[in-house]
């Protein structure tokens, strides 16, 4: 007679192997579609017909990427990069060659941050992406979670047009997706420098502790300054990590003073690169105005974005 | 005091701290505004500088390998401590590094010492390197990475410039390569030149040291004798004593070197009981006279923190 328990025993081994099987499948062909949806974002042969491809496209991944722009590597895989696909793609008629990258960053927020950081403040806007640049010989751009750079070997008087062609042609490739960052919202608008939105993952304002950050900079009344958005994990935690900056603008200036009614907890200081510097918490996000003398005018500034913050935050706080 | 004198003091110094290791540890565990006092009070001390080689460029033992550093008040932070050294890079970001470097010495660009790179790549190999083409291109792109450093920079001069990321000595000694850099010298462009290495490094440092044209090279150097990148996974050995050998040599015919991927060898523990720290493994480079200074790449506060102490 056979007893009950080896029959579990026997099933349960069963039942092992084939839930281990399947998930080495799933995993197999998730790790092959990822691979192959990025070789199908090159444009075909139709889409782009006075161009040739001259060299078989290569795919670096995140354990390769370094042989392709060695140091350069270190801050794509800060930003969560997956992998890039890159070719080289001549055009017919003008011989001209143009180098395309395609990065898959895994999320739109890395692609946007990676694409913030290499964008140049006097390129010109293209059509293409959610946000893109000609600067240059090169055009780049990012739409979805990709971040996508084509750069001219030669400047003629058709590169622009070129780059531009590639570009669209790669961008009807990609998911057509509004991803802009909801965090620049709250950022005022009057006074903005174009294209100085930044988002930047780790060690924002060079501290270990503060991660998740949007910096944008202002140009108003002949006064430049910079205004920070940093996202903490909880509201304990945050304030914690604020009153370890304040510690670190201490360290080397005056002491700066403590400001009441501005959102939960507020402070001024001074730092050596920016000047004055006025920060304010509320729950888990800190605002800090960088450089502009005038505490009023900052102060007016956090209040209002600190008046925006509920917008952008729908998590209940812990 | 002289430049030996100097070097001995740094020795001395080594000894001492080594075997203070684990007062140090101890030291770093205490409250950062502690901490923070002791830092403003270095500052006001002078921290220790060496000769750059025969530049006549003195430098500050700890470097700052800034390439990949965003934040400019982070940088900012770093000369305030005494740091004088900053190793940067043209095509890092697409410029934004140099551009931003930019902004952080603005009215102080005469203390700081600027090294740069121009990085040549070319698939192109014996014979096909000397074509008149080629040799044409390659004048090209370090005309234009130059003018667009100096631009970027925002300065009329670089301190030093590098050809990066040398792998074979054919690009080193590559005739057209050394007309411009010997150029750009005597424009005032640069007022050093040389070149750096991620592999290869003790045959490359062999060859520089037979015709002996560049002042500074730049090359990794650690306790392990190798390194494994802590993000990309790329490992390079290389055998230590051979490449002591050749420092020493370049020591003596005035070649300043800088030491890379310092920290990538490991925390390390001077007399292998304490704790490894990486601020020891930069004790242990700093210790050895042929090393003018290192570029050490520090992407927060804390880091800086802990090895600030090298230069003091």
């Amino acid at each position: 007679m056979i007893r009950l328990s080896n029959v579990y025993k026997k099933y349960d081994v069963k039942y092992f192997f084939s839930f281990a099987m399947l998930v080495y499948l799933v995993c197999c062909l998730g790790q092959n579609s990822l691979a192959e949806d990025l070789k199908e974002r090159i444009p075909s042969k139709g889409k782009l017909a006075d161009f040739r491809i001259t060299e078989k496209p290569v795919t670096y991944y995140r354990d390769t990427l370094w042989e392709y722009i060695n140091g350069g590597a270190v801050g794509y895989l800060a930003y969560g990069f997956k992998e890039a696909i890159t070719f080289t793609a001549a055009h017919h008629e003008s011989g001209l060659e143009f180098v395309v990258d395609i990065y898959d960053m895994g999320k739109q927020i890395h692609a946007y941050g990676i694409y913030s950081l290499e964008r140049s403040q006097e390129g010109v806007a293209v059509e293409w992406g959610c946000d893109g640049l000609l600067y240059g010989n090169a055009l780049y751009f990012w739409q979805d979670r990709y971040y996508v750079k084509i750069m001219a070997y030669d400047i003629a008087q058709e590169t622009d047009k070129l780059l531009s062609k590639i570009a669209g042609s790669i961008s009807r490739k990609l998911p057509d997706v509004e991803a802009s960052p909801k965090q620049l919202a709250v950022f005022p608008e009057n006074g903005r420098i174009k294209d100085s939105d930044r988002y930047i993952k780790t060690d924002v304002l060079g501290q270990d502790y503060f991660h998740d950050g949007f910096r944008m900079e202002y140009d108003r009344k002949e006064q430049r300054y910079t205004i920070f958005l940093i996202e903490g994990t909880t509201r304990e935690e945050t304030a914690l990590n604020l009153n370890k900056y304040r510690a670190y603008l201490n360290e080397m200036s005056k002491p700066g003073n403590e400001l009441t009614g501005l959102g939960e907890q507020a402070y001024t200081g001074k730092d050596s690169f920016y000047g004055t510097v006025i920060l304010s918490r509320k729950n888990r996000f800190i605002i800090g105005v960088f450089g502009l003398p005038d505490v009023a005018a900052a102060r007016n500034i956090i209040q209002i974005m600190l008046g925006k913050l509920e917008k952008i935050d729908k998590r209940p706080y812990p | 005091m002289t430049e030996k004198q100097d070097r001995l003091m740094t020795r001395k110094k080594f000894i001492r701290i080594s075997s203070a290791g684990l007062l140090g540890v101890g030291l770093l565990g205490k409250s950062t505004a502690l901490l923070g006092k002791s830092l403003k009070n270095q500052v006001e001390k002078n921290p220790e500088r060496r000769m750059l080689g025969r530049t006549g460029i003195k430098v500050t033992a700890l470097g700052y390998g800034a390439s990949h550093v965003t934040e400019p008040s982070l940088i900012k932070r770093a000369l305030d401590l005494g740091i004088n050294f900053i190793d940067t890079r043209g095509d890092y970001s697409r410029g934004e590094n140099e551009i931003m470097l930019g902004k952080v010495i603005k009215g102080i660009r005469r203390k700081i010492i600027i090294q740069s790179k121009i990085r040549i790549r070319t698939k192109a190999k014996g014979e096909a390197l000397y074509a008149p083409e080629m040799r044409k291109r390659l004048r090209l792109k370090m005309e234009t990475s130059l003018n667009q450093s100096l631009k970027d920079l925002r300065t009329e001069y670089i301190d030093i410039m590098l050809i990066h990321g040398i792998q074979t000595p054919d690009i080193i000694n590559h005739e057209t390569i050394k007309e411009f850099l010997m150029e750009a010298k005597k424009t005032g462009k640069i007022r050093a030149c040389g070149f750096s290495s991620h592999a290869n490094q003790v045959e490359l440092v062999r060859d520089a040291n037979r015709d002996n044209f560049y002042d500074v090279i730049m090359v990794p150097y650690n306790h392990k004798g190798s390194y494994v990148h802590s993000r990309r996974g790329h490992y390079n050995e290389w055998d230590q004593s051979s490449l002591e050998k050749e420092f020493k040599r370049a020591e003596k015919n005035g070649v300043g070197i800088v030491a890379m991927k310092t920290c990538s060898g490991g925390p390390y523990s001077p007399d292998g009981v304490s704790r490894p720290t990486y601020r020891n493994a930069l004790e242990w480079i700093s210790s050895h006279s042929y090393i003018s200074t290192m570029a050490v790449a520090m992407g927060n506060f804390k880091q800086i923190k802990e090895n600030i102490q090298v230069m003091f």
